[in-house]
């Protein structure tokens, strides 16, 4: 048909991207470099990269391990962050006596960085993993939440005609236009309270884990093991930006519409 | 003034064509409506009776609040005087019996063109089965000449086919009014032709015809589609001139733009939409850059 257009997604390609493969190239030359020319007094503090990958290699079966480990605290936290702060985002951000009983709590609770709940959750709660889940819980709730309600109140008022006139009531109206015109919104709160979660994941895990990522990293450092060490910092910020990576997969995916 | 009378005159009627609105079913009645935004006067006193069945196009310039009338028509304002009466019912809230076509957003850009209009069937008919659903979206896209569309999302496809997909929905809603708050505006004019035939076609038809109210600021597609033209003043908005559109049956479309009829009436609506502009600027009342005609 004459009347179609034709939107090309594509993106071009060739030297855009070089860029920031040049700065790992530079960073590793760096390293390299800066660990066997120069007269450094303690050599087992710098390990040089080929020590360091060995040290990846060798330690990958318990990396693994911990990673597992530290999973099944991050994504229960996680998802239930995600699953109740979306919905009572939604629901705060669209009713307006729900938001305003709700309001002033967040605006005092969310600021609240979610590190110091940490040595309380570990005292209150029966064990380790429930306490890092609830702390991941919290610290990846409030970004969620936050833009979920913003999200909420601020959807367009063309939808909301479109709604009435297509008869919605309350409910429905929620769920089949509240809800997805809400969405960038909380897929923007979820990436910031996936970092969010895995700093707070980490660093629960340096105060009271017998294994996981945070704990393999501490675990090392206590016995002056520098290159596992290294290696186990490195692993961690890969594991990280995987999942990244496969929130901004899924994102794409369903905000296929956002343009 | 000759040709069209101002409203305190009866209502011009050129060529005496079809019975007068009284004898007819009413559909929708605007009795004294005054609405305001932001404490500012946006429709004065406003009347109108609209017979079933009825092509209505409202004319006026940007800022005369026809937009504002076509929302209290729907629904989704409320005026601050008088009193707007659907099918004999006060009107208090949006409802499935009045249908809305708006300038380009009336799709949920989430959804794909067939679970679009799949919302509105749901709505018009309840308890049919999701497949039943589909199928009864596929044959309105088929009505508005998407066949083979359903699955696209509105973000694939051109305005012109948003807009049909629009008008689509809007039939299988099933709603006996159909509202459209300058449906073709933002299309370029092939495709404005283009679906301003489709809607001549469409609200010809027996099986989807339906009482309409059209707004526009172009005169050639009120004299167009319209049976009768609603021309509005703006600052506050009133209407200024009711006009019964004398050309018969099945328009051709050149023919008419040729016709001194036509022409004549053009130019009435041109001289009338000076007047008013006159008429604010001897009372004083328009800021200049405020009140620019079309």
């Amino acid at each position: 048909m004459t009347e179609q257009q034709h939107y090309s997604a594509s993106h071009k390609k060739g030297f855009k991207g070089f860029e920031g493969v040049l700065l790992f190239v530079v960073l590793g030359l760096s390293w390299q470099l800066t660990t066997t020319m120069l007269p450094l007094s303690n050599t087992s503090l710098y390990p040089t990269p080929a020590v360091t990958f060995k040290a990846l290699l060798d330690s990958l079966p318990e990396l693994l391990k911990g990673t597992w480990s530290s999973f099944l605290i991050l994504v229960p936290g996680y998802l239930l962050a995600v699953v109740l702060g979306a919905l009572w985002g939604i629901v705060a951000g669209s009713v307006g006596w729900i938001h305003r009983a709700f309001d002033p709590f967040a605006k005092v609770a969310a600021p609240i960085p979610p590190t110091v709940y940490i040595p309380y959750a570990i005292a209150l709660m029966p064990t380790f993993r429930v306490s890092a889940i609830l702390v991941v819980f919290i610290g990846a709730f409030w970004p969620v939440f936050v833009n979920a309600a913003a999200g909420a109140a601020s959807v367009p008022l063309h939808y909301r005609d479109n709604a009435g006139i297509l008869g919605f009531g309350r409910f429905e109206y929620m769920r089949r236009v509240v809800f997805p015109a809400a969405l960038p919104n909380i897929f923007s709160g979820m990436a910031v309270g996936l970092a969010l979660a895995f700093i707070l994941l980490t660093v629960a895990e340096l105060f009271g884990a017998n294994q996981g990522l945070g704990r393999f990293v501490q675990y090392y450092a206590d016995y002056a093991d520098y290159p596992r060490m290294v290696a186990g910092i490195l692993y961690t910020g890969m594991v990280t930006f995987a999942a990244m990576a496969l929130l901004d997969f899924v994102k794409r995916r369903v905000l296929f519409w956002v343009r | 003034m000759s040709g069209i009378n101002s409203l305190s005159e009866s209502t011009f009627d050129v060529n005496g064509r079809k019975g007068s609105v009284d004898i007819k079913r009413i559909a929708l009645s605007v009795e004294q409506v005054s609405f305001a935004y932001d404490a500012v006067l946006v429709l004065k006193d406003i009347n109108l009776t609209i017979a079933e069945g009825e092509f209505i196009a409202v004319l006026g310039p940007s800022g005369c609040g026809k937009t504002s009338l076509l929302r209290l028509l729907a629904g989704l304002e409320k005026p601050v005087s008088g009193k707007i009466l659907h099918q004999g019912a006060l009107i208090t809230g949006p409802n499935i019996t009045r249908g809305v076509v708006f300038q380009d957003y009336s799709l949920f850009p989430w959804l794909n063109l067939q679970d679009n209009l799949a919302l509105a069937i749901n709505k018009a008919r309840k308890g049919l089965a999701r497949a039943e659903r589909k199928k009864i979206a596929e044959e309105y896209l088929d009505l508005v000449g998407l066949q083979g569309m359903a699955l696209k999302h509105p973000y694939e496809i051109s305005g012109g086919m948003r807009q049909r997909a629009a008008i689509a929905r809007s039939l299988a809603l099933g709603s006996p009014l159909l509202l459209m708050d300058e449906p073709f505006g933002a299309l370029d004019p092939v495709n404005r032709v283009r679906l301003q035939d489709l809607l001549v076609q469409l609200c010809r038809s027996t099986t989807t015809g339906r009482t309409v109210v059209f707004v526009t600021h172009d005169v050639e597609e009120a004299l167009y589609l319209g049976d009768r033209v609603i021309v509005l003043g703006t600052t506050p908005g009133r209407v200024i001139a009711e006009i019964k559109v004398p050309f018969e049956g099945q328009r051709q479309r050149y023919d008419l733009f040729q016709s001194s009829e036509f022409r004549k009436l053009e130019e009435q609506i041109s001289a009338l939409y000076h007047e008013d502009i006159e008429r604010q600027l001897e009372a004083g009342s328009v800021v200049s850059g405020e009140g620019a005609l079309i």
